[in-house]
């Protein structure tokens, strides 16, 4: 296979189209991914992530729309397309009566590698997600992050040029999420592209180059994440502050506050709407003690790319 | 050397065919089985040839007479367990979506449903391997030819593919494992014991060769059974019916013809399985090729029945051994019945096949929007075009035509010379093929469901009871009765047959009204079927138009407010 030129995008959508009957799942979604990129597709459940990952891996057929994967048409050149992309599904299961080893074997194998090559690429592939010791173990054992961990090693076995992740870091505990960023990071910087999608959103603003947006099909806003989140009017986020006592007085005080879209009180807490940064933050926490609250906790409860997903889909509401 | 592509199709190069011999193979979960078929086999091979030498049977006939138990075994293990195994796997390689995993390697789909075909039944295969030794000792001490036990054998593995393929492409269809093993194991007992004992002998004999029993009629038999029994055997079990293969004007050997007829199939089962491998939202089978199925159908059932149409002679029991001669009306107007609910039960599972649910139908009309028509190409798994219906229902009546020009010219028709009826078996044959294709175009497959109960069944059982309770069948039970188009085509074909027979007057004039009111009603349904689809389509057309445009405004201001690169 020809190596693709760096000039030509990894992923180019054009006019994607999904419909299951009379419901359409994603509406005429157009997108542009260069190599080295980490794009992260946000958008609550339902918004059209997940099938547009799953026609971009040719497990669904879309209604209408073009793809071109590393230049190659991926309707027409479907087979030659499966040997640049690594797609990880939500919730991804392995095969339960295969051992660890047995399982990235058959994709190894699958994938045409063969011999010494193979075992060095299962080795390298189990020590990236660090289940190297997990290697004789069977798939039905492993626990929910292990198996994500796994189905990873899997995805990267071939060295895919595309990586479609759905919501890949479910399940995962803490030190596997960073190590997964570390993965990401690591093949971006290698020139493979990333498309990762996710509605758990601080995990995305962590590690992504680019966002997008998506609600009801639609993908509302997308770009480099920087330029997508100053494009936003402030830094929006919802604060929860607890208190020992006089909640009510406290929201009060709150409420006369031009950088507080709403207070909402339920018993000892107080849910603060907020435009700001950290500075901003912290210059209300002080003024809060200052008059007296106890406050217990203060808690900026969304990140920027939640707050842009909010703000986005509000303004797509109105 | 061995060139790239030899090499790509040893077994051990198949990595779906190593991944199931790892996991069905491992000692621990597969020891009871080799264990289990190890024990029986030698029990039963033991025991009978045991009791056999003892009763004064030389070695060599008691050895020959344990070939059909151990190939009853050897069936068991393979064409059920093991046609079961490939549909319960491959559905629940679909349920865990590690079927998913396979599709999206770069392996080739043929190769990867030949690692599922030969994969998922192998734990089977060597429990077969494990028979073999029993096998040896029947072939060695019964010194069975060679070209008796390659025949057998041949026909017995095309045979098991044929199987293990319906299970695959049940598998690929059905969204239950319990449903697709029981399916399967459904069919294995419908070509092996329904169809050959039932279905044959109503002249249908080419269904039989969808077993291996001819084959061991016309190769094992001759071994194990005295010629006099078998010839008497013969006669009485269908199974075991030998000789040549009547097909138009040729005589085929049982062999060729049942290879013939189960490679078809065979090409059939793994299209189909193809076809869903590549897309899961596909249909099992385009509308060209079930088309050409069908056509094909025709003439394999035309061919099996020729001899008895020209009347050339009759080459097997239909209603025991009786002449031609006797049997003229019964063939004149059993044989076009025969044909024609044949052929609608196969027309059924082909429309359920090919007909778009309005779903797709929709999505068909939005694709072909976007690509400048304004509706999916006719012959597209997505286009509702009731022409393609029209084909359908042409062939099959063409076929009927020359069924009923062959009787005619045979002679057979000539009793019904005087007969005002003999239209009606042809025309409510043609309309009630295309009203089935309409009927699941318009309502769509669940609805059709109702139908068939509410207005396929019901009236016939209706009819029944009301029969049952007045003691009698007058025009209200046939009028009622003749609502179901089930009723309608019998009543059309034996109304004929009712006009030779005196002393019925009464019963006949009912059938006949009933047949009118049944082909009226049919009619109807058709036409407001035709209006039902011709609405829904333009509520679809109008459906997607609009909601196009607003979408592709919605989508480009969508577009020009995300920021840029």
């Amino acid at each position: 296979m020809d190596a693709p030129r760096t000039d030509t995008p990894a992923l180019e959508i054009r006019n994607l189209r999904v419909d299951y009957g009379r419901f359409t799942a994603v509406h005429d979604l157009s997108l542009t991914l260069m190599p080295g990129e980490i794009f992260g597709l946000a958008g609550p459940n339902g918004a059209g992530k997940t099938s547009t990952i799953r026609v971009l891996a040719t497990l669904l057929e879309p209604t209408y729309g073009e793809v071109k994967v590393a230049g190659l048409d991926l309707f027409e050149e479907t087979d030659r397309a499966h040997e640049v992309i690594g797609y990880m599904p939500d919730l991804a299961p392995v095969i339960p009566d295969l051992k660890v080893w047995e399982f990235l074997d058959l994709y190894a194998h699958s994938h045409g590698l063969k011999g010494r090559r193979k075992r060095e690429r299962v080795d390298a592939c189990l020590e990236k997600v660090r289940l190297t010791d997990k290697r004789n173990v069977y798939g039905r054992a492993l626990s929910r992050g292990m198996t994500q961990r796994v189905v990873l090693a899997k995805t990267l076995l071939h060295e895919p040029k595309l990586l479609l992740l759905d919501e890949p870091a479910s399940g995962m505990d803490p030190i596997a999420r960073r190590d997964l960023r570390g993965i990401l990071e690591e093949l971006a910087a290698g020139g493979a592209t990333i498309l990762v999608s996710s509605h758990i959103l601080s995990e995305l603003s962590d590690m992504c180059t680019s966002v997008g947006i998506m609600h009801l099909g639609r993908l509302l806003r997308h770009g480099p994440k920087d330029a997508v989140l100053g494009a936003i009017d402030g830094e929006r986020t919802q604060i929860r502050i607890d208190v020992v006592e006089g909640a009510e007085a406290a929201a009060m005080r709150l409420e006369g506050r031009d950088d507080v879209d709403s207070v909402r009180v339920d018993g000892t807490r107080i849910v603060v709407g907020f435009r700001g940064g950290g500075a901003a933050r912290a210059a209300l926490l002080r003024e809060l003690v200052a008059q007296g609250a106890a406050i217990s906790a203060f808690t900026p409860e969304r990140s920027g790319i939640e707050a842009l997903l909010m703000s986005v889909i509000e303004e797509d509401g109105r | 050397m061995i060139p790239t592509a030899a090499a790509a199709a040893l077994p051990w190069r198949n990595p779906v065919l190593v991944r199931f011999c790892r996991s069905r193979l491992r000692l621990r979960k597969s020891v009871f089985w080799f264990l289990l078929t190890l024990i029986i086999t030698t029990f039963v091979v033991t025991l009978t040839y045991i009791v056999r030498t003892k009763g004064g049977t030389p070695a060599e006939d008691a050895a020959r007479g344990l070939w059909i138990p151990l190939l009853i075994i050897q069936g068991l293990i393979l064409m059920f367990k093991g046609t079961g195994s490939v549909a319960a796997g491959l559905i629940q390689d679909k349920i865990d979506q590690t079927l998913d995993y396979q599709r999206l390697t770069p392996v080739a789909p043929l190769r990867s449903l030949l690692g599922y075909l030969f994969g998922l039944p192998v734990l089977e295969y060597v429990m077969f391997a494990l028979t073999l030794p029993h096998l040896a000792f029947v072939v060695l001490v019964g010194k069975i030819p060679a070209g008796a036990l390659i025949s057998v054998y041949v026909a017995f593995f095309v045979c098991v593919v044929l199987y293990h393929l319906t299970g695959l492409a049940a598998g690929m269809v059905m969204r239950r494992w319990i449903w697709g093993y029981m399916l399967s194991i459904l069919l294995v007992l419908l070509v092996n014991v329904i169809l050959p004992t039932f279905v044959s002998q109503l002249g249908l004999k080419f269904f039989q060769y969808l077993s291996v029993w001819p084959v061991i009629g016309q190769k094992v038999l001759p071994l194990t059974v005295p010629a006099a029994a078998l010839a008497g055997a013969r006669a009485q079990n269908p199974y075991f019916a030998a000789g040549e293969v009547p097909f138009f004007d040729w005589t085929l050997s049982p062999f060729i013809f049942t290879l013939l007829l189960q490679g078809a199939l065979i090409v059939t089962f793994g299209t189909m399985a193809h076809r869903r491998w590549k897309s899961a939202s596909r249909h099992s089978l385009s509308k060209p090729y079930s088309l050409g199925f069908l056509a094909g159908f025709v003439v394999v059932l035309l061919g099996n029945v020729w001899p008895i149409i020209t009347r050339e002679r009759m080459p097997f029991p239909l209603f025991g051994e009786r002449d031609l001669d006797d049997l003229g009306e019964a063939i004149a107007i059993g044989l076009p019945l025969v044909y024609a609910c044949v052929v609608w039960l196969l027309c059924i599972v082909l429309f359920s096949i090919v007909v778009p649910t309005h779903d797709s139908y929709v999505r068909g009309i939005r694709r072909a929007m976007k690509l400048g028509r304004s509706s999916a190409r006719p012959w597209d798994d997505d286009a509702g075009a009731v022409s393609g219906y029209a084909v359908f229902t042409a062939v099959a009546v063409g076929g009927f035509g020359v069924l009923l020009n062959e009787l005619s010219a045979a002679g057979f028709l000539a009793p019904f010379d005087e007969s005002q009826q003999l239209w009606r078996l042809p025309v409510a044959f043609g309309l009630v093929l295309f009203y089935t294709a309409l009927l699941l175009q318009a309502l769509g497959p669940r609805p059709t469901v109702l139908v068939v109960l509410l207005l396929w069944l019901l009236p016939i059982l209706v009819a029944i009871v009301l029969a049952a309770a007045g003691n009698d069948f007058g025009v209200p039970e046939a009028v009622i009765g003749s609502l179901s188009p089930i009723a309608l085509l019998v009543a059309s074909g034996m109304l004929p047959l009712g006009e030779l027979t005196s002393g019925a007057e009464g019963r006949l004039s009912a059938v006949l009204t009933g047949a009118n009111t049944g082909l009226a009603f049919v009619v109807l349904q058709t036409a407001a079927l035709w209006l039902h689809w011709n609405r829904r389509r333009h509520e679809y057309e109008a459906l997607c138009r609009p909601r196009d445009r607003a979408s592709e405004s919605a989508s480009s201001a969508g577009i020009s407010s995300a920021v840029r690169t």
